[in-house]
């Protein structure tokens, strides 16, 4: 009898072994602020002065190139594929092989879409890198917590009583597996609440353009995140 | 390159399964993601020297095979319309990109399943 082994799973350990802290960015719902605040964390890390890597986990809806201003940029070739760097980070996704056309994955290519980044993506020496998971909890979040085991994961959530609902519910399956979860109030009105991120119009105006994405209360607030994030 | 990834993990897969201890093993290079085979083999060489390694393989391309999940047509790579140079790259690093470039041939569908052929795998009696 013929069996057959995937390689690819073997080595994505070792991709990882340098990296010294995962953080997932997640929140089940659509349209919370997932990747201007996965894209903003990344920038704040790096003016930290953290060596800090940018994963956009969302295959078929990926923005985060489209918040950070990437263009004209392609992952090199060496012993696997780089990141391509950009204000400091080095920052890969599926953007860069899309070539901007719409296409939708069932369940299987997206498992395979997301092993196959994890294989042969080297991020070499990093403090911490940041990954951007599309909505819901299917395939890519389940690969992701099968194929990488020391990641935190940071909940997004907006005042909307669905959302609050949705991280309250789901977070359940990170933490019985052992995640640690931080949870962070986006879009918030009450500055009170802790892991705040204050409701800022200016935001959507500077998608771009990271000097004016710098300039916003939403990144000073990120900002002032970040260095508690760094030390959970 | 990015054969050298692919040719570390086999390696790496091959170093920590103990039932390919000892074995000869086939590896297939899918022929959707197009792998350079020369390149594939050299790099396998090169890491198996560096470790000390004595692992026997053959390589054999494992021709790819697509089915349409709306008219239930198998399709294949001689079937698809020729892709530019830049596709063809991008289906090389990530093999489900295909579905971003290529619909079926009988009728247009973007839903098709990869059924064989798609990357690298190892396989052993």
């Amino acid at each position: 009898m013929t069996n057959l082994i995937d390689p690819r799973e073997n080595i994505i350990a070792e991709r990882f072994k340098d990296v010294k802290k995962i953080f997932l960015v997640s929140g089940f719902k659509g349209g919370i602020g997932k990747s201007l605040i996965s894209s903003s964390l990344s920038l704040a890390m790096n003016d930290l002065g953290f060596k800090t890597g940018l994963l956009d986990m969302d295959i078929t809806s990926s923005t985060d190139h489209i918040i950070l201003g990437v263009k004209d940029k392609f992952p090199e070739e060496k012993n696997g594929i780089l990141p391509v760097e950009i204000y400091g980070i080095k920052f890969m996704s599926f953007y860069f092989f899309t070539m901007s056309k719409p296409f939708a994955l069932r369940g299987n290519d997206i498992k395979d879409a997301v092993k196959e980044l994890l294989c042969v993506t080297v991020w070499d020496k990093l403090d911490c890198l940041i990954i951007d998971m599309p909505p819901g909890f299917s395939d890519a979040a389940l690969e992701l917590m099968r194929l990488i085991n020391n990641f935190k994961v940071i909940l997004v959530r907006t005042p909307s009583p669905l959302s609050i609902d949705i991280v309250s519910r789901m977070s359940g399956i990170y933490k019985d597996k052992g995640f640690k979860t931080i949870i962070v109030n986006n879009m918030s009105k009450d500055t009170t609440m802790g892991n705040s991120i204050r409701y800022d119009t200016s935001i959507d105006d500077a998608i771009g353009n990271v000097t004016a994405i710098k300039k916003t209360q939403f990144y000073r607030d990120v900002l002032s995140l970040s260095s508690d994030m760094i030390k959970a | 390159m990015h054969e050298w990834a692919l040719a570390e993990s086999v390696i790496k897969t091959v170093e920590t399964k103990p039932e390919l201890k000892n074995k000869k093993i086939k590896i297939l290079l899918g022929e959707l993601q197009d792998i350079d085979e020369e390149i594939f083999r050299f790099a396998m060489d090169e890491l198996l020297k560096q470790r000390e390694s004595q692992i026997k393989y053959s390589i054999v391309v494992d021709e790819a095979v697509f089915k349409c999940n709306e008219c239930g047509r198998e399709f294949f790579m001689s079937e698809i319309t020729k892709k530019s140079k830049a596709q063809r790259e991008n289906i090389h690093f990530i093999p489900e990109m295909v579905k971003a470039f290529v619909k079926c041939p009988v009728c247009d569908s973007i839903d098709f399943d990869i059924v064989k052929g798609r990357g690298v795998m190892i396989s052993y009696d």
